[in-house]
């Protein structure tokens, strides 16, 4: 039996950090993301940003697809000529479908980073990736739908799931998704399915969410404050409190801002933009 | 308030389950207590019982009817309608039980066994310290390695209730009993089997409620006619060439309803996700929506066996050497839901109104670039990441679920409303 390509965004995929091997050597693995879905393939549409050559005669390409929520990384090898081929001489910006699996690496014990290597890529046009985002936004509630109905169980297991309606593999998605991740956010994947909608509403391609003001707000005051040496860390966050973000919000935005290389610490503990 | 003699011999029932002597004034003042606070009888006997360190007596015989999800303690008196043995995997370990139906004057519920107590079909019996969990979203009954098992005269139980589990047809799957239908005959043809060497006439078609539709199979005579609508009791499901199929024999009653019932305008096709569909495995006329992810090899213009209508390989068939092939066009794909896929056949009708294009212009256009294979392209960049709505009939083989495509369509990738509509709904 094929595995289905599950709709699901960046901004739940790449969170995910939850492993399961297949037993036998047939066996197909997965990833289990936060909202219990249970990844071996994955189906996406979004915005190709750009594609990178990781060899010199372009055996391994890095591409970019990107989604109101997130960046999908995919790799893509060797094995796979034509769609390597096909992508290396793809436009960027363009809309395109992929159709992939799922891959993690770990470069050490208990860091997992996931991303895809895809089996198919095909341009689309952008009624095309509106369709996804409407189903994407679908599945994701269903998903946080089948969490809360599972916390609400006195011992949550697959059957009671499955007798709730929820098919199989969900059902052992979000089994094994609760004793991973432990308490799952469910309002910030609410905020991820509006921000998602939102940016239908507007039409705007550049989908400019909730998560890139507040970083750019952030930025800004580094910016103002940071002079020769950077502001100190501590000092930041005050004045990020001041400017009414939660201490917890401004620490996430940093690290992002730290990940995405447009901040770092010239000394420990200093803030300076780049 | 509890009457004094009842109350004697539930003080007997806790006295003879513990090992120490206790005073009979000190229970019976405890007892009292729990029973003043609302607490059922069976509990507060329990209670004491568990204070005082003895082992707990089993809840008084229970009706099937009464029988709610996760009891524990269950003792039921019930004839064993059906019952079946199974092989399972247990953590890497083969196992037996058994399933089957168990009936009372009450109620009908299904049960497992996990252990081989010896138990037949026809036979009554007492069960003690049985537990309930829920299938189907009914009790199921579950006898377990501290289960007991008695056998009773079959004539305690003069009669069972059969209470069928009224189902539409979308829920219907292959290995359910006594269940209860109402459809409309869509068609009906009579056929004559040979069934344990004897020639009998049966009676089969498609039927319909508003949710779907099911091959059925009528092994007596009801007098039934096209276009009926009936209410089938005591029906079962078979799995039959992969699919779902209702069967109905003179242990089955057959009534018929109004005709106006169930006009034919609400027959339907009701949208099926496709894990319902794989669970189901299959299904006639049933309508799916998703997303052709993968166009399989050897879709477009094909050329065929003149003698056995196999597909060519390099002009060649397997079986009948070089033939002139005969062209027709086809695709098989993959359509995919989010929720699972199947492998989609498209026709060559199908074919041409998705390329836009007849065979014959197919031909044309393969043969001016000298290309057959052009044609596939065309496929590909017309259905790949395309939304389709599709009906027909699936059924499930080596290869998973085959869909047999009898109508499609494009849905509109217009999503305004339904996102405003969504984005409403998570406002709410």
């Amino acid at each position: 039996m094929r595995e289905q390509a599950w709709r699901l965004f960046a901004g739940e995929y790449n969170e995910t950090t939850c492993k399961v091997e297949g037993e036998g050597d047939r066996d197909p693995s997965y990833v289990v993301t936060p909202l219990g879905a249970k990844v071996n393939r994955l189906y996406v549409v979004g915005v190709l940003t750009n594609v990178e050559d990781l060899s010199s005669e372009g055996e391994m390409l890095r591409a970019h697809v990107s989604d109101p929520t997130g960046v999908f990384v995919l790799y893509a090898g060797q094995y796979q000529p034509e769609l390597l081929d096909y992508l290396a001489h793809m436009d960027t910006p363009s809309y395109v479908a992929l159709v992939g699996k799922s891959r993690t690496y770990e470069p050490e014990e208990g860091t997992i980073y996931v991303s895809v290597r895809p089996e198919l890529i095909k341009e689309v046009d952008a009624s095309v990736r509106n369709y996804w985002i409407l189903e994407a936004c679908r599945h994701t509630k269903k998903r946080i739908e089948a969490v809360v109905e599972a916390d609400n169980m006195t011992s949550p297991s697959v059957d009671e799931l499955k007798s709730l309606g929820y098919d199989t593999a969900l059902a052992e998605g979000i089994i094994a998704s609760l004793s991973h991740y432990g308490k799952i956010d469910i309002d910030s994947y609410y905020s991820l399915i509006k921000e998602a909608l939102a940016s239908l509403k507007t039409g705007d391609i550049n989908t400019h969410s909730h998560t890139q003001e507040i970083e750019e707000k952030i930025l800004g005051l580094i910016a103002k404050n940071e002079g020769d040496e950077g502001i100190p860390w501590e000092k930041l966050v005050k004045k990020g409190i001041e400017a009414k973000f939660d201490k917890e919000v401004i620490e996430k935005t940093l690290e992002s801002l730290m990940d995405k290389g447009l901040i770092y610490e010239p000394q420990l503990g200093r803030l300076k933009t780049a | 308030m509890v009457e004094e003699n009842n109350f004697e011999s539930d003080l007997d029932d806790v006295i003879n389950a513990l090992d120490e002597d206790i005073d009979r004034s000190e229970l019976k003042k405890k007892l009292e207590e729990y029973l003043s606070y609302g607490v059922p009888l069976d509990q507060a006997k329990n209670t004491l019982i568990k204070q005082y360190g003895g082992t707990l007596i089993v809840s008084q015989k229970k009706n099937l009817k009464d029988v709610q999800v996760n009891e524990r303690g269950l003792n039921i008196v019930c004839r064993i309608i059906s019952i079946n043995p199974k092989e399972i995997e247990v953590k890497g370990e083969k196992r037996k039980i058994f399933y089957g139906f168990l009936g009372d004057e009450t109620a009908t519920r299904t049960f497992t066994s996990w252990k081989d107590f010896e138990i037949n079909k026809g036979d009554v019996i007492q069960i003690t310290n049985a537990y309930s969990r829920e299938w189907r979203k009914e009790p199921q009954i579950n006898l377990s390695e501290s289960t007991d098992v008695t056998q009773l005269d079959p004539s305690t139980i003069e009669s069972v209730v059969r209470s069928p589990a009224t189902a539409k047809i979308i829920d219907l799957r292959g290995g359910m009993g006594n269940v209860e239908v109402t459809a409309r005959l869509l068609s009906l043809e009579e056929k004559i089997v040979t069934a344990r060497g004897k020639e009998k006439k049966i009676y089969s078609g498609i039927m319909g409620d508003t949710t779907g539709k099911i091959p059925y199979t009528s092994w007596k005579d009801f007098g039934l006619n096209e276009n009926d609508v009936i209410t089938v009791t005591n029906g079962y499901v078979k799995s039959w060439r992969g699919a779902p199929q209702l069967v109905f024999d003179e242990n089955s009653q057959v009534e018929k309803l109004d005709s106006d019932k169930l006009p034919l305008q609400d027959i339907g096709t009701s949208l099926v996700s496709i894990s319902i569909l794989i669970e189901r495995g299959g299904g006639a006329d049933v309508m799916v929506e998703g997303t052709v992810l993968e166009v399989i090899k050897d879709s477009g213009l094909i050329y065929r066996c003149p003698e056995c209508n196999r597909v060519l390989k390099n002009g060649m068939c397997g079986t009948h050497g070089e033939v002139q092939g005969i062209p027709d066009l086809r695709i098989k794909a993959i359509l995919d839901d989010g929720t699972g896929s199947l492998n989609a056949l498209f026709n060559r009708e199908r074919t041409e109104q998705i390329l836009g294009m007849t065979l014959d212009e197919c031909k044309q256009t393969a043969e001016e670039v000298m290309n057959p294979a052009l044609i596939e392209h065309k496929i590909i960049d017309n259905i790949i990441a395309r939304p389709l709505q599709v009906t027909g009939d699936a059924f499930s083989d080596e290869f998973g679920l085959t869909f047999l495509v009898h109508t499609v369509h494009m849905l509109s990738l217009d999503i305004t409303k339904q996102a405003n509509d969504l984005l409403k709904e998570l406002e709410e």
